[in-house]
């Protein structure tokens, strides 16, 4: 009985069954940590060398933590929500609003997404390595060998702390998750130490706009798109905290907060010693010893962050036939395949255009995020069918048209091009527009009003998908 | 009919899952349609929160920027 029941427990915290209360392992700070292991990385330093081009020091945190604040409640009201009520994760309950089958359409392309950021992180794990190595050796980099190795070896360590599931992944970042923090607050000490307060506050952007006004919106943009874009990787954790308390609030600590902290360091080192990467100026400003401490753990931040878009990943692997049959250790070794072959082929074509995907994300996303706020909320009152999240049969209430909901469809299509109108995100060349909504805010706002009237007319009214 | 054999009816085979973990899924849905809310949910004060924390520090700070600046 007691195998029995641990198989269960195991089916559902690596599978796709509810997760019940009393199997639920994260607190509000187990779930804290989470956050700030996953939010925490490179990423969050190179975000603020690209504010630092529009705006000086403070009017960057102000709109990193305006942007993220915003984009993260929207974002996260959708995703943790239900996976806290129900024990479900983010693909499981997307069932209601996209279809079955409208669900497998997204997860394509979420899953090359997915690959690119997983190849992106190991790349800046492997350029951490390769900093702390190659001052031990006392040269100068280990050369794109070694990086390349480095980066497959992230991925194998990365592997490792999926298959081995939360409970690692709660150990792991009970231990990263304060030690980054401390980590961060030295990192900013020492650089005001070395340039001065008042040179980071003072500073001036390095290649803004003529206007001022326009040099914010594109930061506080530039935030709202990485708040929404955390998407993918939401409700996984969810669903493994012991209140819905504990699965919403630590995304605040972690995704606005934290990040929030590494995102004004990179601002800082990138106004006034020219580099956001902190693996590049930590051991010439923090000296040997605490440059090697900050750069290790800022490699193991790359890992973290990694485990988590991996775990939700695979969660949502999960759904599909073909993997359900097999042990959450290969769904996880076949799902980190392509990456594998990705660093090998193209490493860096993906990692240099890091801005690119991060801008593509971000139409992607703003669509989604509406379409899933708007049926959870309005249409469904924050109440899912459970049945038939996991019916894959034509008597599903959330079968819609042969598995796909084309109004969600149709909305989500409309959308991402909807963000062109104000905002391109790879060269940030903006319209008019953009001046009094934003891309981002423009395009969450018009998808989610032609999913609430579109849905109106063709779902509620024609009964279909089971609204009440 | 208990509330599992009620679930079981409507999904079996329906799942595309192998019987036992089917099984398992029907125990879990029963357990969570008969409890409601499995977890707490946010409470009103939550609730206050979030709407506060939108408003005064995601928006309001848009605001005082865009006077402070001008939006021209």
């Amino acid at each position: 009985m007691k195998n029995k029941n641990f198989e269960a427990n195991s089916e559902a915290q690596f599978g796709v069954l509810p997760v019940l209360k009393e199997e639920r392992p994260y607190n509000i700070l187990d779930n804290s940590y989470i956050n700030i292991g996953f939010a925490i990385a490179t990423w969050c330093f190179l975000i603020g060398g690209t504010l630092s081009l529009f705006v000086g020091f403070w009017t960057s945190v102000i709109a990193t933590i305006s942007g993220n604040m915003v984009a993260v409640l929207i974002m996260i009201m959708g995703t943790t929500l239900p996976g806290a009520k129900y024990g479900t994760d983010n693909y499981t309950n997307a069932n209601s609003y996209l279809g079955r089958s409208g669900t497998y359409i997204l997860m394509a392309c979420i899953v090359i997404f997915q690959i690119a950021w997983i190849i992106v992180l190991s790349i800046m794990f492997a350029r951490s390595v390769d900093n702390l190595t190659s001052v031990a050796v006392g040269t100068e980099t280990m050369g794109a060998g070694f990086v390349g190795i480095m980066s497959i070896i992230a991925v194998f360590l990365v592997w490792i702390i999926v298959w081995k599931g939360p409970l690692v992944m709660k150990t792991l970042n009970a231990i990263v998750a304060p030690m980054l923090i401390i980590v961060m607050i030295g990192m900013l000490i020492i650089i005001s130490k070395d340039v001065g307060w008042a040179t980071i506050i003072n500073a001036k952007p390095l290649f803004p706009f003529e206007s001022d006004w326009v040099n914010f919106l594109i930061a506080f943009e530039l935030n709202l798109g990485a708040g929404l874009s955390w998407w993918p990787n939401m409700g996984g954790m969810a669903r493994l905290c012991k209140s819905t308390k504990a699965a919403f609030w630590p995304n605040i600590v972690g995704l606005v907060i934290a990040a929030t902290i590494g995102t004004a360091i990179g601002v800082a080192a990138a106004l006034t010693i020219g580099s956001s990467d902190p693996t590049e100026w930590m051991i010439p400003l923090g000296g040997i010893i605490l440059g090697i401490i900050a750069l290790i753990f800022v490699a193991i931040a790359n890992l973290t962050s990694n485990s988590i878009v991996v775990y939700n990943m695979c969660l949502g692997l999960k759904m599909i036939k073909a993997f359900q049959k097999r042990s959450w250790g290969t769904t996880v070794m076949l799902f980190l395949l392509p990456c594998v072959i990705g660093l090998i082929l193209w490493p860096s074509q993906i990692y240099d255009n890091f801005y690119i995907l991060l801008g593509i994300t971000c139409t992607f996303y703003c669509p989604l995020v509406a379409i899933n706020f708007v049926d959870y909320f309005i249409f469904r009152k924050q109440n899912l069918d459970i049945r038939s999240l996991y019916n894959r049969t034509e008597t599903s209430k959330y079968n819609f048209w042969k598995g796909i909901n084309w109004v969600a469809i149709f909305v989500f299509l409309v959308g991402m091009p909807f963000y062109l109108l104000f905002l391109n995100p790879v060269t940030l060349a903006y319209k008019e527009p953009f001046k009094y909504i934003t891309a981002s805010g423009a395009s969450v706002i018009f998808s989610g009003a032609l999913y609430y009237i579109l849905g109106k007319v063709l779902l509620l009214k024609n009964n279909v998908g089971g609204y009440k | 009919m208990t509330k599992y054999d009620e679930v079981y009816n409507e999904l079996a085979e329906r799942t595309g899952l192998n019987p036992e973990i089917e099984k398992e899924l029907c125990k879990r849905i029963s357990i969570i349609e008969e409890q409601g809310d499995i977890v707490p949910s946010l409470s009103r004060t939550d609730w206050i929160c979030v709407m506060g924390l939108i408003f005064v520090v995601g928006l309001l700070p848009v605001f005082i920027e865009a006077f402070l600046l001008g939006i021209e």
